[in-house]
């Protein structure tokens, strides 16, 4: 059979077929035009000669946002739209004239003739189908189109849902929109811009995409964050009404009967407490920028997540707004929390500790190393510990506390690159988190777990120093706030927790090899250097909460140092991990702590059920 | 070489003659289409088709000198390449397109050629044996690559053109109509998972051919194998995996008349134009519906319907005819040709034009669903027509190598 190339009766024969089935199809199609254009024609005729029914939009609801105790985040309002008919009104106005109705109607909204004309030629959309002219208008031209309708035939006032922020939205504030596009002063804007997201005009790209699925050329569509990932959830079904038009297309009467009402979009439940999420926010100073991720270390579960600076979602209405924000050399479109990546410092430390408690090599209360003078040389170099005058020969338990580098150089050096890569990896550093918020281009970074094989392949070599400025948390090493974050509730609990925002979508969580009671040590140093004297972070004590903690301040060659401060509480039955960078902000004792320790007190505050009071201020563990 | 010669005895004059009319067609029904009673004149679109359809001949008279030996040796290049679009469209373009400026670029367009001609190359291999299920696997791995991706961007239409491709190919490499049964029947089974009794039906159909076809063991389970997952899975993942507006898409993909908005309302539309045009039409630029029952997309997925209402049945079935002989001379261009890979590459393209004028056309009339495929050559749009004249040039060109080997 697979010679019928060399006869050609068999390749004609086959040809013969697929004629045959092409006749076939084309059969189907003719018989059915004679059906429609002979048979039924009469009936077709009179349809088309009669008074049609042109069909009329309801937009749908589209679903809300909750926070996880239901208090409403993100909700619908009315909007006015001032929008034209073109073949109605273009019938009123003399041709490449600025003058009459289309002068007065641009004055009204505030735009050149030229534009309005331009506006109505777009060729996506049903003949009589009003075109917005401009959307938002205030009450002032709302009314003077209102008094004088007959003075503007073809123009039409709709009303469009907006998306509302219930808990923060001042009438003041939309009037300075564009000053004040940016955070600055938070308390008028709505929470989490950067996980919420916002909505936006459909672009041309996503039209064409999208147009069978039900979009016109005018709708809005999520653009960024929530909104964007669970567009599909929450935009809801339209509805439509049908009138009655005569053939020159005027409307005669309408069809209540055959109304079909729009379906609302699902209401989205987070993970996020609008209380935390708000202190948090809130414990940025106004020039700050950075992040914070607030967890519970077990489910994964978001309970506040900050990107500072932040931006209102309305300002992609207004586009000068929208340009400053863009152009912002402080980058407040980005999602820090997700996307930016730091070198974690100190905080690091535990990784190393862990590695050498689980691998027997050295115990938290031992002095066995060298003491620390300021500082040490290797390889020719000299590396400094951060407290100059020296911290004297001291175990893990103080080299934590007062965050000692030198005893960390040797600490990393008997641990070795591999082994160091291996617990860290273990903690999720250098992967993704699979966050549910990040997916399809909204994506979340990687960060940068550099092992033996990525010095040989970029350097060539691995050099002794490498070691010693990653066991420090420096380097080419570099993590995002949520993988921080998610570092710290594995500290708590020794589980890897998937982070997730949306109520209900907790993803798995991997038991890591590691022996509970490395665990227990490294929680009561952590334990320690909040809670005794001197410990570098005092500054995130509560009152009558444990809390578990470590600073971090990451040197940065681009200017002043970052500040991080991870945490998570109560130490003995974990309840809340969080982890926060203040960027350029300088010491993390100094700057960061004292943003999780209110983010903290919010969240003890409202917590249910009430955490134990423990009446011991700290812990002491000196054996 | 003796041009006058060349044009004689090498050029397709039927087949070019068809195409240009096809397109004069187009643009003038595309002026009609656009046209506006309230202003007495029309919109500036077919002048861009005008455009678009200057810059197609020249693609398509490169497509005719490109001498065929270099699509057969680069057809697995060409292939890569545009797979290698597809995935970076996904990722870094639009989804669907890349965006330059006011063009726009459509991988899935030229996807459509490029998966033809590593099909036609790799069935072209003298003694593949179809009588063999593995034969089956590479070809059809070639095509679900392109058509997973265009999925997910995602435009089903496309991504079904690409899954019909592979049925004539096969069928012309000298496939039985009873392994080409086998290969669809998953699909089928999907349909008739739904509904017991037709699951019944098939499933004893299966049963029924394969017992007497007889094919070695292992084929037989992986077959029995596929096809009940599919019926099992299908109900299930409808029932507990689908959100509702993910099941709203699916109904009203099937059945516009849901969609009262959009795809149902179209439809209709269209039909009361398509019907009222009765045998002769209403006249150039005299359509009442397409003018005021305002179908949106009547210059692009709903030209054929303002063809019939202007010019009627008499006009339909001058289409129809027109399309019918170009089918044809593809067709004869495939049995002509000497060469194996110029012979595949034919039925494969005469299969894309086949399936989007099926299809468009159903879709006029409410057989087919509403997928977004234009008619070839008529619908406006410049990224289709210039894929569809360079896939002229291309039959063009096999034509005038019909005697050659390579
Ligand atoms: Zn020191």
């Amino acid at each position: 059979m697979q010679n019928d190339f060399t006869y050609n009766g068999i390749r004609a024969r086959r040809a013969r077929i697929l004629f045959g089935i092409m006749a076939f199809l084309f059969g189907i199609l003719g018989i059915r035009l004679y059906m429609l254009q002979i048979v039924e024609w009469e009936q077709y005729r009179i349809k088309s000669e009669k008074n049609t029914m042109q069909p009329v939009i309801i937009q749908a609801n589209r679903g809300l946002i909750r926070d996880r105790n239901g208090i409403i985040l993100v909700d619908n309002r009315p909007s006015y739209n001032i929008s034209v008919i073109p073949p109605r009104f273009l019938a009123n106005i003399e041709e490449g004239k600025c003058n009459g109705l289309l002068e007065r109607l641009g004055q009204i909204v505030d735009l050149p003739c030229e534009t309005i004309t331009e506006k109505l030629q777009s060729p996506n959309r049903h003949y009589y189908d009003p075109i917005n002219l401009k959307r938002d208008v205030d009450f002032e031209a709302i009314s003077i189109i209102e008094e004088n309708r007959y003075d503007f035939p073809g123009v039409e006032i709709q009303i469009e849902p907006r998306r509302g922020y219930p808990i923060f939205d001042t009438p003041s504030e939309i009037s300075t929109e564009s000053s004040h596009a940016r955070h600055n002063a938070s308390h008028s804007f709505p929470l989490a811009p950067h996980t919420l997201g916002y909505i936006g005009l459909i672009n041309a790209s996503q039209y064409s995409r999208l147009k069978t699925e039900g979009y016109r050329y005018d709708d809005h569509i999520g653009k960024r964050g929530i909104e964007r990932l669970f567009e599909d959830r929450m935009r809801g079904h339209k509805g439509v009404k049908y009138i009655e038009v005569n053939a020159r297309g005027r409307e005669v009467g309408s069809f209540p009967e055959k109304t079909d009402p729009p379906i609302p979009g699902e209401d989205l439940s987070l993970t996020i407490d609008w209380r935390v999420q708000h202190a948090a926010e809130h414990a940025f100073a106004d020039s700050m920028r950075g992040s914070l991720v607030a967890m519970h270390p077990q489910s994964g579960e978001i309970i506040a997540i900050v990107s500072k600076p932040g931006f209102h979602p309305r300002s992609i209405r207004d586009p000068k707004a929208w340009q400053l924000l863009q152009t912002d050399p402080s980058n407040p479109l980005l999602n820090r929390s997700l996307k930016g990546e730091y070198p974690p410092a100190s905080v690091f430390k535990m990784i190393t500790s862990v590695a050498a408690l689980d691998m027997g090599i050295l115990k938290a209360d031992e002095y066995r190393l060298r003491p620390c003078t300021g500082g040490m040389v290797f390889g020719g170099r000299r590396f400094r510990c951060h407290n100059k005058r020296g911290c004297g020969t001291i175990n893990m338990r103080q080299a934590l506390v007062k965050s000692c580098d030198v005893f960390f150089y040797q600490l990393g050096l008997k641990v070795g690159i591999d082994n160091w890569h291996r617990y860290a990896a273990m903690f999720g550093f250098g992967e993704l988190t699979n966050i549910d918020i990040a997916s399809e281009g909204d994506g979340e970074a990687r960060g940068l777990l550099p092992s033996r094989a990525y010095y040989k392949q970029r350097h060539g070599f691995l050099a002794g120093g490498n070691m010693l400025n990653l066991t420090i948390g420096q380097g080419e090493l570099l993590a995002t706030p949520l993988q921080v974050a998610r570092y710290t509730s594995t500290l708590a609990t020794g589980q890897l927790p998937t982070p997730h925002v949306i109520k209900g979508a907790q993803g798995e969580t991997t038991s890591l090899p590691i022996s509970k009671e490395v665990i227990k040590t490294v929680r009561s140093i952590m334990i320690d250097v909040v809670n005794s004297p001197g410990g570098t972070g005092h500054r995130a004590r509560l009152p009558d909460i444990v809390v578990a903690g470590k600073t971090g301040t990451a040197q940065n060659p681009h200017g002043e140092d970052h500040a991080w401060f991870v945490a998570y509480a109560p130490a003995e039955n974990p309840r809340i991990a969080i982890a926060v960078i203040v960027e350029n902000g300088g010491s993390g004792g100094l700057v960061a702590a004292p943003i999780a320790q209110k983010t903290l007190e919010a969240y003890f505050e409202h917590a249910l059920p009430k955490p134990k009071r423990t009446n011991e201020l700290f812990v002491v563990n000196n054996q | 070489m003796n041009l006058s010669l060349f044009v004689r005895r090498d050029l397709d004059i039927g087949l070019l003659s068809a195409i240009c009319l096809g397109i004069g067609v187009g643009i003038t029904t595309i002026y009609s289409a656009s046209y506006n009673w309230d202003l007495g004149l029309a919109g500036n679109i077919y002048e861009k088709q005008i455009i678009w359809a200057l810059l197609g001949s020249i693609a398509m008279v490169i497509t005719m000198v490109i001498p065929l030996k270099l699509f057969y040796a680069f057809a697995y290049v060409l292939y890569g390449l545009t797979v290698t679009l597809l995935i970076l469209v996904l990722e870094l373009g639009d989804r669907r397109w890349f965006n330059m400026g006011p063009i726009h670029i459509q991988p899935s367009e030229f996807a459509k050629i490029t998966t033809v001609l590593v099909l036609a190359r790799f069935l072209a291999y003298p003694n593949r044996d179809l009588t063999r299920a593995r034969a089956f696997v590479p070809p059809l791995l070639l095509v679900l690559l392109p058509i997973l991706l265009v999925f997910k961007q995602p435009d089903l239409g496309t991504a079904l053109v690409f899954s019909i491709l592979i049925l004539p190919m096969f069928f012309w490499a000298g496939a039985s109509l009873i392994h080409l049964f086998f290969l669809i029947s998953p699909a089928l089974t999907l349909i008739c998972a739904f509904h017991p009794w037709m699951l019944v039906a098939m499933v004893l159909l299966l049963i029924g051919i394969l017992f007497y076809e007889r094919p070695r063991l292992f084929t037989a389970s992986i077959l029995l194998l596929v096809n009940l997952t599919v019926a099992i899975a299908a109900p299930y993942v409808w029932e507990n995996k689908l959100h509702d507006y993910q099941k709203r898409r699916i109904l009203t993909f099937l059945d516009p008349d849901m969609d009262k908005l959009g795809a149902g309302y179209q439809v209709i539309q269209s039909k009361i134009a398509i019907g009222s045009g009765g045998l002769t039409g209403k006249g150039f630029l005299e359509g009442t519906q397409t003018k005021l029952a305002f179908l949106p997309e009547q210059h692009t997925d709903f030209i054929f319907s303002v063809i019939c209402e202007e010019f009627g049945l008499i006009g339909a079935f001058f289409v129809l005819v027109l399309f019918i002989f170009i089918l044809w001379r593809a067709l004869s261009i495939a049995v002509q040709t000497k060469n194996r890979f110029s012979s595949f590459t034919a039925i494969g393209l005469a299969t894309i034009l086949l399936f989007h004028i099926f299809v468009n056309i159903g879709m006029t009339i409410g057989i087919m669903p509403v997928t977004g495929l234009p008619l070839p050559f008529l619908s406006y749009g410049g990224s289709t027509l210039i894929t569809n004249m360079i896939l002229v040039g291309l039959l063009l060109n096999i034509y005038a190598n019909r005697y050659e080997d390579y």
